[in-house]
């Protein structure tokens, strides 16, 4: 459906990016095997147990690394993807609000105050949307959840 | 459906299925969370092949740039050894058969007793896709966007009390 | 010659010295590069014009076309860059930087890339080898991803027509989503694992932990970077990036006037986003050695260190096509805002590169200037300033909608003088609120309150 989609408008969208996910990829590959053999044809190569030791500011290193770490990282993935949703819901909202305003659109407002769904009830359901998560960002601050002390 | 696309679609649809395998037997957790990318990445092109654009860019955000981290960040938190390996205890994978059995079932049930909605013809405007999904969600299903907000919440909040900063 | 130019008088010759002095080497780089390229293009022009007319009326093929031009101006500035900031910095701590290579240190990037390909290769022992290998090149990849959205230079209608007579109009970007800013959202959010990945495979604690900061770090930045984004897409209405520019080409209002407390949002987000200095906690020498790359090595570390300029250039461009108006010259009236001949695209690429290096140039000052934050600061910025500012911001585009302050590409400067000027005051209310809250809390220090006095 989207192919044919290009094919009649006349701008290239998403097969385009697909064309360059493809580009881009093959690149960072070819790099790095190009230099891989490269740096094998040309350059020393001397390995020991050592010099495969991780670089930890020439101490020995203690324990393994990946070791537990402190949960608040944990912690802000959540919040980020609570306020991403939010600010996820709100694009459409977004690029539908501005067009009530907007007198190309004025036949698209019609219909849909035809319906009941005036701005009001738009701006209504967004701002009872932003509110109640506004609230939860209220009681996060107050909790001491952004503080990193 | 076009040549072009049928391919794109078999493409995409293999890259799923054969990084779900992956995943599936994968002994590595941070491997197979790296093969769940490759499948939610696929996911995202198949909606994008079928013109759902907007849930495509929240697949990609929300799933890969989100859902996907916490994984990640989970099973670092808890890992221990220095290799992250699992091994399947029996009984776990007879549980794990019997969940996913019921799952499919339930989804077959679901996919044909349901009525398929013919896809209408050519998409003339592609930006018709987003404001759709917005004229939708803001007028028939306001409701529930609404209810997204206090589960949304009830997330918050439960974040909160989880993972509250020890008292000094 | 500036100054900081200059080479020392007991400059040895290095052997790329040796090569570019050569006057026949100088001579053919010149023939090759500029006088044979134009003549060749002008005879292809001649002999088949009906050929290059029908390559240069599809879509497609213009579309191509933009698509290698920016990869390779993107690459090579990505080298430019590096040699940039070395100078800059060096000027800046009154050093000379690198003058040997070249003129003047001109070919220096060349020397670093041969010296990349032909350092070892060290995989430290119990790295996770395939995840180690991958991040690199997931890292440069995805930032080469961004770029196609920008629209460079509008649109540009040929002086020939098709077969049935209608102008032939072209756009010089390389792909129209009408996901537009999402898209960007997206190759940001993805741009988290290169850096995670690269931590946790290297099995070095500074490495893991650097992973582990530049994700929090990452994940938190892009926060205020959608809610500044969402006021720009309350207030023009749209998702598409060509149609933002427009509508700041024609109205005359850059966005960057209009929503200044949102552009900051954004710009912070930006360097936040591209791990620069003063955000460049994942890296900071001094507690974490190098950070998530501090076991790379030859030419895996090259590709972070060109992914991060590569991120750098376009997150500028972003930048410039979102609040500084894109390819109009300049705010107020664009006389260009309705030209589409290709030598007004070509201008306006001009025009469009010129900001995007005003940009970077801007973040190298930065990176030069500014000390690091402590990651308790970076944090508390992210989630008790500038998101509180962004949503206030917000509620604010919300009010002006509702209110019909908003930008009319019909109508020139004059026409939309009420929306710039109600957005701009409120923008100002609210830097002038922020700063005075600033203002009643104590500065910020690094001393902690809990801990004792310092003792003389």
């Amino acid at each position: 459906m989207l192919l044919e989609a290009e094919k009649a408008g006349a701008m290239p969208s998403y097969s385009i990016i697909a064309f360059l996910v493809l580009l881009v990829v093959g690149l960072a590959a070819l790099i790095l095997v190009a230099s891989h053999t490269i740096t094998r044809l040309l350059g020393l190569r001397r390995t020991g147990p050592i010099k495969d030791m991780p670089y930890e500011s020439g101490v020995d290193p203690i324990g393994d690394a990946r070791s537990r770490f402190n949960v608040r990282f944990y912690l802000v993935a959540v919040l980020f993807l609570l306020f991403d949703v939010e600010i996820l819901f709100l694009y459409p909202f977004s690029i539908l609000y501005p067009r009530f305003q907007n007198e190309a659109h004025a036949a698209w407002a019609e219909s849909l105050k035809s319906y009941g769904y005036t701005p009001g009830f738009f701006l209504a359901t967004a701002l009872i949307f932003f509110v109640i998560l506004a609230v939860g960002f209220l009681y996060e601050w107050r909790k001491g959840i952004f503080r990193w002390d | 459906m076009s040549v072009i696309e049928a391919i794109v679609f078999y493409i995409f649809a293999g890259l799923l299925v054969f990084s779900s395998v992956f995943i599936l037997f994968g002994r590595n957790i941070i491997r197979s969370a790296m093969w769940l990318m490759a499948a939610l990445g696929a996911v995202a092109a198949l909606l994008l092949l079928l013109g759902a654009n907007y849930l495509a860019a929240v697949q990609l955000v929300l799933y890969i740039g989100g859902v996907l981290v916490l994984i990640v960040f989970g099973v670092m938190l808890t890992a221990k050894s220095p290799y992250i390996r699992y091994d399947v205890k029996l009984h776990e994978q007879i549980a794990g058969f019997v969940v996913g059995g019921l799952l499919l079932a339930g989804l077959l049930v679901a996919l044909l007793n349901s009525p398929w909605p013919k896809p209408p013809g050519v998409v003339s405007d592609q930006a018709a896709s987003v404001r759709d999904f917005g004229e939708r969600l803001l007028t028939s299903y306001w409701l529930p966007f609404e209810l997204v907000s206090l589960l949304l919440l009830a997330v918050m909040v439960g974040a909160a009390v989880l993972a509250r900063p020890e008292k000094r | 010659m500036p100054s900081f130019l200059h080479s020392p008088t007991d400059k040895t010759p290095t052997p790329i010295d040796r090569i570019i002095r050569h006057r026949g080497i100088v001579l053919n780089g010149f023939i090759l590069l500029l006088l044979v390229p134009i003549p060749l293009a002008f005879a292809v022009w001649k002999l088949a014009p009906a050929t290059v007319q029908a390559v240069l009326s599809s879509q497609w093929a213009v579309s191509l076309i933009m698509l290698a031009v920016s990869l390779l101006i993107i690459v090579h500035m990505c080298a430019v860059c590096i040699l940039a900031e070395r100078k800059l910095s060096a000027y800046i701590q009154d050093r000379l930087g690198p003058n040997r290579v070249g003129w003047g240190g001109m070919l220096q990037p060349i020397a670093d890339g041969i010296k990349f390909v032909l350092k070892e290769e060290v995989i430290p022992a119990r790295a996770e080898k395939a995840i180690f290998v991958v991040a690199p090149c997931l890292a440069f990849a995805v930032s080469l991803l961004g770029f196609a959205i920008i629209p460079w230079a509008g649109e540009i209608t040929w002086p020939w027509t098709d077969a049935s007579g209608n102008p032939v109009t072209v756009t010089t970007q390389v792909a129209s989503l009408d996901i537009g800013l999402l898209y960007m959202l997206a190759i940001g959010s993805i741009s988290v694992y290169g850096v995670v990945l690269a931590g946790w495979a290297s099995n070095n604690k500074y490495a893991h932990f650097g992973g582990m900061r530049a994700t929090a770090q990452m994940l938190s930045y892009e926060v205020p970077l959608g809610l500044g984004l969402l006021v720009i897409i309350l207030s023009s209405g749209t998702l598409r990036l060509e149609e933002i520019v427009n509508q700041q080409a024609t109205t005359g209002v850059w966005n960057i006037m209009a929503h200044p407390v949102a552009a900051c949002l954004v710009l912070v987000a930006a360097f936040a986003e591209t791990n620069r200095s003063p955000f460049d906690l994942a890296e900071c020498e001094q507690e974490l050695i190098a950070g998530f790359h501090t076991e790379y090595s030859a030419m895996k570390f090259a590709l972070f260190f060109l992914g991060e300029y590569a991120h750098m250039v376009t997150a500028s461009a972003f930048l410039t096509a979102i609040f500084l108006g894109g390819w109009s010259l300049w705010p107020g009236y664009d006389p260009l805002a309705e030209v589409h001949t290709w030598w007004a695209a070509l201008i306006k690429f001009n025009v469009f590169w010129g900001k995007v290096l005003a940009v970077i140039a801007f973040y190298m000052l930065v990176r030069w200037t500014l000390p690091r934050f402590r990651f308790d600061q970076l944090m508390s910025m992210a989630w008790k300033g500038l998101v509180p500012i962004g949503m206030v911001m917000v509620i604010i585009a919300l009010a002006m909608n509702t209110v019909g302050l908003r930008p009319d590409p019909a109508k020139g400067f004059a026409g939309n003088f009420a929306y710039f000027g109600a957005s701009l005051a409120m923008n100002v209310v609210v830097i002038v609120v922020t700063m005075a809250i600033g203002a009643r809390r104590p500065p910020v220090t690094g001393r902690q309150p809990n801990l004792p006095p310092v003792q003389a």
